[in-house]
């Protein structure tokens, strides 16, 4: 699916959820906001469309990348944590599918969804079971809390093999974006210390006056050490700059009876 | 070669599912779908280019910098498009605010647009928008097309204009898609006009830009918060309660601190100075000042002249058009003659009394002022930047050089948008020395050029800096030498000496200089400098009077640095709110 069904998708069906009232006439959504999101919304009704030429038409809101009410429906749902419980007839094992989302960032970007699940009786890594049904939680159901760390552990380990290939080849990226700009940059101090090196050489090649080569001499110095101090500055600058981090959110779960 | 030392990893569960899990906390199960679907599209969001990127790529009007697309991106894509811009000065969040303003037209999010600032700065969006975006805005204050400001879809209007009851009431009756405020900081308390207006008015998205949003305590972030998404952080005392400590509320609270930082990475882009250094080089500003001794005549003329101001001024004549003789006065001996004709005109001199004193002005070969900026230009073939603030001492410096054999271009506010892009064509490539007024430079960039003359000065400070900012910007890649000139005994020498050793105008930056003038106007300005000169007895009592101005606006700057410096260290610089790269 494109990114702009996407968007449309996950607008519509977030109304749905929440029961606003969604009159559609030909692309043009007329959204009644319900009493419990009119303050988050900071209204009461939207006029929204997916389309450019009816937003034009109708000077109303486009959603796509960068539209406020596209911005408020990720806000909110990407906040929830929630927790969902699924199940196939007759269920005697238990699972948890853990969902988290993997951000890489440094100078580059790259995020992803993994989802995990554990079979929380043998401890177990599985398949997520085909035909599950989103059902309530039976009154008498039980998950035993000492299950739930260990699970996650185990979730998490997974993940980290999972992401491990993705992680290297990240890291080696930013290693070679690193290495590029210090050559870029540290060559030119580089340059310049050399430069005065020889300057010194040279002085005392032309110049008989022993007092001011040493003078020469010893200003050089202390104008090489300048430009050390300030290489070794733009050095923690630029590792700063393209640290690498790497943060693994656990943003859903699933209780599987399967 | 080094590779990266370190690699920082976390695994947070920030919404507590672990403990959910345990009390077997469950929710709709369209949450869950609703919130995978929400992170599928903030990954796809996080590496979204800008719809006009390619544009931006090619643009030769403009350099933009990574920091500042990164900037825009991550407001459009990951900030809804509403978000504190608190770039630190220097940095560009002009542009970034331009790149935002054409994206969302180019895209279609926005087609109403509304830019609120400070007015000295309106010529300045008003161009940097048309030369760089080719995006042409309504200035308020002074576009002959203004209507009304319902008729207008992309408008420029000064935060005073709009405050004014009429006006705001009118603003708010239209729907804005895309409200801009630039120095923001003007809005930080909630009780002001500033702020309720921004508050009230009809808008799907807010752009708050200020180098420092925060001078006092964690109030003011509040309220600037309070701008963006009314009632995100609570109510005041529950926010207080939560993040502040100590009684100044100017030191976060550490248990909360990673919380708050999540918070303000959604609100608060910040990019430091330190952060760009590797790509772009900032250079300083060395001021030169000049206050000359007068020649015997060039005394005579100005002291006759001022005489005559003096007791006008005693008998409550027009003081506006007393402080324009006076200035005319002091900025160049064809200017006082300007005066001179003046003021026959409006009677308040003789017949007899305006030939002799021109006489006498007319034996003047050359200005003081003229002789000593000849000797540098002569010993440097760089090019120069010459300001004044009256076209008869920019024709009177212009003919003198050109008699010299130097190649000069002259730049006003009479030249037509053609005339002006051409002298800059000619500036940057065949004349050594432009010569402009005031209303010329405003809105131009002279990169270029490292070396700027304030002939004559204007009596307000902000104009100062905006003639530096032509040249002392990014792309810069010297030191900018700033040669001011005054003659002694006049009031520009006391207002310069004022300025310049007093609260070092030179080093300050249009931001900081909004602060400590913030409450002064520039016309109060004006008239307090003038009158503290017309009613001094003599030059001591003068010199008092210019000293005890300067200490309070000293003490006013000292106290805004120490604050703004302690609440950044406290503050600001406990969060990573950079554009350059992302940590949570």
């Amino acid at each position: 699916m494109n990114i702009s069904n996407q968007i449309q998708e996950l607008t519509l069906s977030f109304f749905k959820t929440i029961d606003a009232e969604i009159i559609n006439n030909n692309g043009l959504y007329d959204i009644a906001i319900p009493n419990k999101y009119q303050n988050y919304f900071q209204k009461s009704k939207i006029r929204i469309t997916f389309n450019e030429k009816v937003a034009e038409e109708h000077n109303c809101e486009l959603i796509i990348p960068g539209s406020k009410t596209l911005f408020q429906i990720i806000t909110n749902c990407s906040n929830k944590g929630p927790i969902s419980v699924k199940s196939l007839p007759g269920a005697i094992n238990t699972a948890i599918q853990y969902h988290f989302y993997v951000n890489f960032s440094g100078v580059k970007h790259h995020s992803q969804l993994f989802s995990i699940t554990v079979d929380i009786q043998n401890m177990r890594i599985i398949e997520y079971p085909a035909n599950l049904e989103s059902i309530d939680l039976p009154l008498d159901f039980k998950l035993d809390s000492k299950k739930i760390t260990p699970s996650f552990e185990i979730a998490l380990n997974e993940l980290k093999q999972n992401s491990s290939e993705l992680k290297s080849t990240f890291i080696n990226n930013a290693n070679i974006d690193f290495e590029t700009d210090l050559k870029l940059f540290i060559s030119r101090y580089d340059d310049e210390i050399r430069e005065l090196d020889n300057s010194i050489t040279k002085k005392e090649s032309t110049s008989n006056d022993f007092e001011k080569i040493k003078q020469y001499r010893f200003d050089t110095i202390d104008e090489i050490e300048k430009i050390e101090k300030e290489k070794s500055n733009l050095v923690t600058i630029l590792q700063n700059k393209h640290q690498v981090n790497f943060d693994y959110n656990l943003v859903a779960c699933e209780i599987i009876l399967y | 070669m080094d590779a990266l030392d370190e690699i920082k990893i976390r695994y947070p569960d920030k919404f507590g599912i672990n403990a959910k899990l345990r009390q077997t906390q469950t929710h709709n199960p369209e949450f869950l779908n609703l919130t995978l679907q929400s992170y599928q599209i903030l990954s796809f969001l996080k590496n979204e280019k800008l719809s006009i990127a390619e544009s931006l790529r090619t643009n030769k009007n403009v350099s933009i910098f990574a920091h500042q697309i990164l900037a825009a991106q991550r407001i459009k894509n990951e900030l809804g498009g509403t978000a504190l811009l608190a770039d630190e000065v220097g940095l560009g969040k002009t542009i970034e605010a331009c790149i935002i303003i054409k994206e969302f037209l180019t895209t279609g999010i926005a087609k109403k647009i509304l830019i609120l600032a400070p007015p000295s700065l309106l010529s300045q969006w008003k161009d940097e928008l048309a030369s760089k975006f080719d995006l042409d805005f309504i200035n308020q204050q002074n576009d002959s097309r203004f209507i009304d400001v319902s008729s207008h879809d992309l408008l420029l209007m000064s935060h005073a204009s709009a405050s004014y009851p009429e006006k705001s009431k009118a603003l708010q009756e239209v729907f804005w898609d895309l409200v801009i405020v630039d120095e923001a900081h003007s809005m930080k308390n909630s009780a002001t006009h500033k702020h309720q207006l921004v508050k009230n008015l009809s808008k799907r998205h807010l752009l708050l830009l200020s180098a420092t949003p925060i001078q006092n305590n964690l109030e003011e972030l509040y309220n600037m918060i309070e701008l963006l998404h009314p009632g995100y952080l609570g109510t005041w005392n529950q926010f207080k309660d939560k993040y502040a400590l100590g009684k100044n509320l100017r030191s976060i609270n550490p248990t909360f601190k990673n919380k708050l930082q999540d918070i303000l990475s959604k609100l608060i882009i910040r990019t430091t100075r330190k952060e760009v250094r590797t790509y772009i080089k900032f250079t300083d500003r060395i001021p030169h000042t000049n206050i000359l001794e007068p020649s015997e005549k060039e005394l005579l003329l100005y002291n006759a002249i001022t005489d005559v101001i003096r007791d006008l001024y005693s008998e409550n004549y027009n003081s506006l058009a007393l402080m324009t003789y006076q200035r005319l006065a002091s900025s160049s001996t064809d200017t006082s003659k300007r005066a001179l004709y003046k003021m026959k005109m409006n009677k308040v001199i003789g017949p007899e009394k305006y030939e002799e004193l021109l006489s006498f002005a007319n034996s003047i070969p050359y200005d003081s002022k003229f002789t000593n900026i000849l000797k540098h230009i002569e010993k440097d073939s760089s090019k120069f930047l010459i300001f004044t603030e009256f076209y008869a001492t920019q024709d009177y410096i212009a003919k003198n050089l050109e008699s010299k054999g130097f190649s000069v271009i002259l730049f006003n506010g009479k030249m037509s948008p053609d005339e002006k892009y051409e002298a800059v064509r000619q500036f940057k490539n065949k004349s050594q020395i432009m010569i402009s007024t005031g209303a010329g430079g405003e809105g131009q960039n002279f990169q270029f050029c490292h070396n700027i003359v304030n002939y004559d000065l204007p009596w307000n400070p902000m104009k100062v800096e905006q003639r530096i900012g032509r040249v002392h910007r990014i792309g810069q890649t010297d030191d900018v030498n700033i040669y001011n000139y005054a003659l002694k005994g006049t009031i520009e020498a006391y207002i310069l000496e004022l300025l310049f050793t007093k609260i070092e105008l030179f080093n300050m930056t249009l931001g900081e200089l909004d602060l400590i003038f913030e409450d002064s106007t520039n016309q109060g300005l004006q008239e307090t400098w003038f009158k503290e000169y017309m009613t001094a007895k003599n030059d001591i009592e003068i010199k008092n009077k210019f000293s005890s101005l300067g200490e309070n606006w000293k003490k006013n700057k000292e106290k805004i640095h120490e604050t703004v410096d302690e609440f950044n260290d406290d503050v600001f610089n406990n969060f990573d709110l950079s554009a350059l790269k992302e940590k949570k």
